[in-house]
């Protein structure tokens, strides 16, 4: 199996096979050859690689795994070339502004129509008792506003869209 | 034989804080009484207390903030002594004197103690008054946008708004220039009146590149006061304490115990009794300001325990019983070193935003002079709608070099899933030369230093580790696969979890 595998904007060409019930066999980027055996365990995996022990704590996102290991969190994208071009013919919109966390709506601080620089504030969400500012992340207009003052907000939910002047 | 005058204490909080009152009530031989809301019946508190009732909705304003809801919880279950933790009601002078007027012993500041110092405007006037340095500013709150802006411009930028009721950072805004002022104003003017039910807010002159110094007092009602040292509480993200420790590394003996004689002072000027903190800026010259008493038990206690060998939680107990201090000044000593790290459910890397959700795994570390303090286990999920610190991890050294050395260790053996968290933030904080140095100020988290955690990273470890997850699900028999891929990404995680957990 072949998967391109990003970490911190830093992607890795994987070769990875399977060698019995415990070993699998890795080339990181036409490297040489690892083999790793590994024992799934609850919510991760044990892995010893040329006699060094690593524990990994593992769980699946949406792009990928969340691999904690020595307390770091490293949220790793796991993509099969294969199924890559499937997923980009779906194409993500841009300036579509969406909450970064689970919350909710305190107040709109703009309306549709309304023109907002870069960094503007335009939405204000609450969570865990902290009033955060939703910024603009490009200038342009704003239109689609999907949620009202009070709204409960999951992470990810689409806010409002802004569209660049040069989009228009 | 329990002669106390209480046998069963209600303990109005949540998380970490009602898990260890709970541990000193029943070290203390008394019975607890846990209250809970809707989305904390499977909280750890709950499972651990004597009694346990449900009291509301979420939000804390429909639970943990109403008053007479818990009075009455307390009357029904026969509970004769509230502790109200920190944050909540704790420091609500108007819930302490009801709890004293149903005849139940509060434990906590008496309710002219919290009125003396619980606003922080009216504790600044008292320690003008008596002389205390104290950071300038306004002592009234501060009620429409003119009037704020003429105080800001004679004062002169940077200024600190702050809420007079509040804590933790809530309601707090840096204000650099008078463009941003009036924004600034409202929203910590909202933040406040959400927090606490008042949105009186003040104003003070932002004194740059401080350290934070807190000193812990604790008073019986038999005029004995003492100190249990400093806490250094620098180490701030959004002017909310990450990372404390005690003894501070940069403090003079001879300012310790004038800042310590000051603390005594304070707290004796408003007939304290039970356990408080004062709080004071240091300057790099040695002077320092007071900031505000705390009149509670703080987050950050556990650090003095582990230096002092004294459990504020039962001395809180035993003073609320009128009992008189088992010690005196003299008998207290700085014992090693301790540091505190508070776990918070959220991403440095996204400026510390609140990251909630379901923790999938959860480990504790241990060890020798290890201590976590926590209200959540696998499985626990991390409401909206409370603060985000969901453990402490206390760790105690002979020395500061130890004590960071055993903290790092226990940071590699922490384990959370499931959700961000700040534990590789510390890492990266405790291998910092400033902080190794000691030499730091509330100016030491900036946004170059949280750009990316590379240095405690373990990339290839995990990459490999993802991919062999990876290509165990897809060679998983399609039936398996297809329940997998259907449903959403929590969905997911658990069709894992359950595959490999149950055998």
């Amino acid at each position: 199996m072949h998967y391109d595998v990003t970490l911190d904007g830093k992607t890795r060409s994987v070769e990875i096979e399977r060698v019995g019930e415990d070993y699998v066999r890795v080339v990181i980027d036409g490297g040489e050859p690892l083999v790793v055996e590994r024992r799934a365990l609850s919510s991760g995996m044990s892995l010893v690689i040329d006699s060094k022990s690593y524990d990994a704590g593992l769980v699946q996102r949406e792009a990928g795994w969340d691999v904690s290991v020595l307390g770091v969190l490293h949220p790793v994208e796991v993509v099969d070339p294969r199924k890559k071009a499937l997923r980009l013919a779906g194409g993500a919109g841009q300036g579509k502004l969406k909450s970064s966390m689970p919350g909710r709506v305190v107040s709109i601080l703009v309306e549709e129509g309304a023109v907002v620089e870069k960094g503007q504030a335009v939405i204000i969400v609450e969570a865990m008792k902290m009033e955060n500012e939703v910024k603009a992340p490009v200038a342009g207009t704003v239109s689609n506003i999907q949620v009202a003052p009070g709204q409960a907000v999951e992470a990810g939910a689409p806010l409002l869209t802004i569209t660049p002047p040069e989009a228009e | 034989m329990n002669l106390r005058p209480f046998k069963r204490v209600l303990v109005a909080n949540r998380g970490e804080i009602a898990v260890r009152i709970i541990r000193a009530c029943a070290e203390e031989g008394l019975e607890t009484v846990a209250v809970y809301s809707d989305v904390d019946r499977d909280a750890r508190h709950v499972r651990m207390a004597t009694y346990a009732v449900h009291i509301g909705a979420a939000p804390a304003a429909e639970s943990y903030l109403v008053s007479e809801r818990i009075l009455q919880v307390a009357r029904d279950t026969g509970a004769d002594a509230i502790h109200p933790g920190y944050g909540f009601l704790s420091e609500n002078a108007g819930f302490a004197q009801e709890v004293l007027d149903a005849g139940m012993v509060w434990i906590g500041a008496p309710p002219e103690s919290i009125i003396g110092m619980g606003s922080k405007t009216g504790s600044r006037q008292r320690m003008t008054n008596a002389g205390v340095p104290v950071v300038p500013g306004t002592v009234e709150a501060l009620h429409d946008e003119a009037e704020v802006l003429r105080v800001a411009t004679e004062i002169g930028f940077p200024v600190m708004l702050k809420a007079s009721a509040g804590g933790g950072g809530k309601g707090m805004r840096k204000v650099d220039s008078p463009e941003g002022l009036v924004s600034a104003f409202r929203s910590a003017r909202g933040e406040a009146k959400a927090s606490f039910g008042d949105d009186a807010v003040y104003l003070e002159k932002f004194v740059v590149n401080p350290r934070h110094v807190e000193i812990q007092v604790l008073a019986d009602g038999h005029g004995n006061t003492v100190h249990l040292f400093e806490r250094d509480c620098s180490i701030q993200r959004r002017n909310q304490k990450v990372i404390e420790e005690c003894p501070c590394p940069v403090l003079p003996e001879a300012t310790r115990q004038a800042m310590a004689s000051v603390a005594v002072k304070a707290t004796e000027a408003v007939n304290y009794v039970g356990a408080g903190t004062v709080e004071f800026l240091l300057g790099g010259d040695g002077s320092f300001y007071f900031l505000e008493m705390n009149t509670r038990l703080q987050v950050e206690h556990p650090i003095t325990e582990a230096i002092t060998g004294v459990d504020l939680a039962r001395a809180q107990l035993r003073v609320a019983a009128g009992e008189p201090l088992w010690f005196e000044q003299s008998d207290l000593k700085i014992n090693g070193h301790a540091i505190e790290c508070r776990v918070y459910a959220e991403d440095p890397q996204a400026n510390f935003a609140p990251a909630p959700g379901l923790i999938q795994d959860y480990r504790e570390p241990g060890g020798p002079f290890v201590r976590v303090d926590s209200g959540v286990s696998a499985g626990s999920e991390v409401p909206i709608y409370y603060d985000p610190m969901i453990a402490k991890l206390v760790v105690w050294g002979r020395t500061r070099q130890e004590c960071i050395e055993r903290t790092d260790r226990a940071l590699r053996e922490y384990r959370i899933t499931g959700i961000k968290t700040s534990l590789g933030f510390f890492r990266k904080v405790l291998r910092d030369e400033r902080f190794l140095a000691g030499e730091y100020t509330t100016g030491f988290i900036t946004p170059e230093f949280l750009e990316d955690l590379e240095e405690v990273r373990s990339d290839e470890v995990a990459c490999i580790a993802a991919a062999i997850a990876q290509l165990d699900q897809d060679l998983k028999p399609a039936r398996a696969a297809s329940s997998g891929s259907g449903g959403s990404t929590w969905k997911r995680a658990a069709t894992w979890r359950s595959t490999h957990r149950i055998r």
